[in-house]
């Protein structure tokens, strides 16, 4: 997703003038006093700076950042890989990492266009090949399912 | 002479050389997943370093921790996922490289000068610790300020492409190292009643985030048609290749180790902050500066000679004054105590045999890591040969158990999706994410040393130029400002050149 300099100047002078209104809530601000507001309060101005400083560069330039995409980005592809992620921090800790982590692999490998068969073939051993590795090599504990005490 | 041939008998013994062979496999396996660190490979390591002999011990969380690091750039070069923060400085640069079908060439560089780097930052343990310690706890709050702004500047102006644009990724970064309750009264910052948010943002997951995530998110957005890397050239013979690049580079080799092995002493800085150092001295003082950032070697050779330069040298606080440099020698602090090799000057003087013993086992695992790692590029780059509708699934798989191994803790899953996201759209606006890296990693660091510099000056910002190293890196700070602002001054005021009226 393009936008123009002086857009993407404007977001980031609206996210530094939030965080400077979120900063000013926070104790130790006033001169003289150095508490946990001073730093924030000190990069949000920086970053309206630099937002200011964007958005009028881009506006003085004769010639604009070509902000228009050769091919239209297939949304669809973008969202599986967002809802996968979404799932996983969800469900991980309910259905354990096998039965999570297999049908996200599956249906990602399905979604960039390999087969069902094969998407299978692949996702089952990774998915183990993984429990594995970070289990029994690395020690980190994965959480089981209830389902599939594996 | 006597004590290196103690040191010598010390480490010449079967159950030495094991251990350290077994522990740089380990290490070169965990270095290579995407999202575990040197960190987490040295951690693992240490119930089993209670079984071994002292000088196995430190053998094998030495070589372990050596390997890992090397490790980290194969992920970062292959698939643009840094291992370390420190091989995040110049992924770009490789990843460039693998798509041009240089893989190789960019690791066997990387390889060859991270064994030097290593090498040279040994040699200065063994030579100058002591003397470079008391240098490295002359360091105040002061001089740690300067420094970590330093680090952060040279990021956004020299590093960058675009500097402007370098800046705003810095301070994105800085804003978020602000999140938590690591600030001078341990307030609740930007945490909007999230009790995650309490301990800061996960910098693992946001690393894996910015750099993995937004580049599957790439290919998929882009319908699987995103830019697939070019036939990979091999290279027969490295040591060919190597002589060449020697022969040609030494001077970046020797800056990188000089500046490696300076920050690296300091404690808690590290060789995070001197791989960005020297890439951004690299490119600054480069002939092909507009090279960088599209695939160029040089850089690469700087960062990764001052990154395992700085490696060996974080020892020194450790061994001298029992300071770790880094989180890999506070394990190893620790380790050390177990065995009843307290750090401390004491070490030196009673059986110096032992740190005799350590500093031999430094440069062993720097000859070893030419073999092993040269072994590793030759497995891993065949991960090049999978089908990209294949491999994004896989790594994405890997980055959500790595992302969640971190803290056992599935919010952090959410953390990488978010940084993901970000990292995306930051690139598809020709905002670099690297320097976004470098503020989430210095952010903490900058604020509690300018607060308490603030605190103990009572508000009198002359006392940052009133220590003379403190005013040294204050004023080189302030030239890295200065020079890109003078340049463009001088541009935006030039006279442009009159046409010459003809007849």
């Amino acid at each position: 997703m393009r936008v123009t300099d002086h857009t993407l100047g404007g977001t980031i002078i609206l996210g530094a003038l939030l965080m400077g209104y979120r900063t000013l809530q926070l104790p130790g601000g006033a001169p003289g006093l150095y508490g946990p507001a001073v730093f924030p309060l000190i990069i949000s101005v920086a970053l309206a700076g630099t937002g200011a400083a964007l958005a009028l560069r881009s506006l003085t330039q004769k010639t604009q950042r070509d902000v228009s995409s050769a091919e239209q980005p297939k949304w669809l592809q973008g969202a599986t890989v967002v809802g996968a992620l979404c799932f996983a921090m969800v469900c991980l800790p309910y259905l354990g990492f096998v039965l999570t982590l297999l049908p996200i692999l599956f249906f990602l490998l399905l979604s960039f266009g390999v087969g069902a068969l094969r998407s299978a073939v692949i996702g089952v051993p990774c998915t183990l090949a993984i429990k594995v590795v970070f289990t029994q090599i690395l020690a980190v504990p994965l959480p089981v399912s209830p389902f599939l005490p594996l | 002479m006597s004590i290196l041939i103690l040191a010598f008998e010390l480490v010449a013994r079967w159950e030495v050389l094991l251990a350290v062979t077994l522990a740089s496999i380990f290490g070169l396996f965990v270095g290579a997943i995407p999202g575990l660190t040197a960190t987490l490979a040295v951690a693992v390591l240490v119930p089993i370093t209670f079984h071994l002999d002292p000088i196995a011990a430190v053998g094998a969380m030495v070589s372990c921790s050596a390997m890992a690091i090397f490790a980290g750039d194969i992920p970062a070069f292959l698939l643009r996922i840094p291992g370390t923060p420190a091989s995040a400085a110049y992924a770009e640069e490789g990843y460039r490289l693998t798509q041009r079908g240089e893989a190789e060439k960019a690791l066997g560089a990387s390889l060859l000068f991270s064994a030097v780097g290593g090498l040279a930052g040994t040699a200065v343990l063994m030579v100058a610790a002591p003397s470079l310690a008391e240098v490295a706890l002359k360091f105040s709050s002061f001089e740690y300020f300067w420094l970590a702004l330093l680090g952060l500047t040279s990021a956004a102006f020299v590093a960058a492409g675009d500097p402007l644009k370098g800046l705003v990724s810095l301070l994105i970064g800085l804003a978020v190292s602000t999140v938590g309750m690591g600030n001078p009264i341990g307030v609740p910052r930007f945490t909007f009643g999230s009790l995650n948010l309490l301990g800061g943002v996960n910098f693992i997951a946001a690393l894996i985030g910015l750099f993995a995530v937004s580049e599957i998110l790439r290919y998929a957005l882009s319908g699987g048609v995103s830019e697939a890397p070019a036939p990979q050239v091999d290279v027969r013979n490295p040591f060919r290749v190597w002589g060449g690049m020697l022969r040609r580079y030494w001077p970046n080799q020797l800056r990188g180790n000089l500046l490696g092995v300076v920050v690296g002493a300091l404690p808690g800085a590290g060789a995070d902050i001197a791989s960005w150092m020297a890439y951004a001295v690299s490119r600054r003082f480069s002939k092909q500066k507009e090279k960088y950032g599209t695939g160029h070697v040089e850089g690469i050779i700087e960062s990764t000679s001052a990154n395992n330069a700085a490696l060996g040298s974080a020892w020194v606080p450790a061994l001298v004054f029992g300071v770790p440099g880094d989180s890999i020698t506070a394990i190893v602090i620790g380790v050390l105590f177990v065995h009843g090799m307290n750090p401390g000057p004491t070490l030196f003087l009673v059986n110096p045999e032992n740190i005799y013993a350590v500093f031999l086992i430094f440069i062993l695992a720097n000859l070893l890591l030419v073999g092993f790692g040269w072994g590793a590029i030759a497995i891993s780059k065949r991960i090049l040969k999978v089908s990209r509708a294949i491999l994004m699934p896989v790594i994405l798989a890997f980055c959500i158990t790595g992302a969640f191994a971190g803290n056992n803790d599935p919010f952090d899953i959410g953390v990488m999706l978010g940084f993901g996201v970000l990292g995306y759209l930051m690139e598809e606006n020709n905002i670099p994410v690297a320097p976004c890296i470098l503020g989430l990693l210095l952010g903490e660091v900058l604020e509690s040393n300018f607060i308490t510099s603030m605190l103990k000056a009572d508000g009198d910002l002359v006392a940052f130029f009133q220590r003379p190293i403190s005013a040294g890196l204050g004023l080189l700070t302030l030239m890295v400002w200065c020079v890109p602002m003078w340049t463009w001054w001088r541009r935006s005021h030039a006279t442009p050149t009159q046409k010459p009226e003809v007849g």
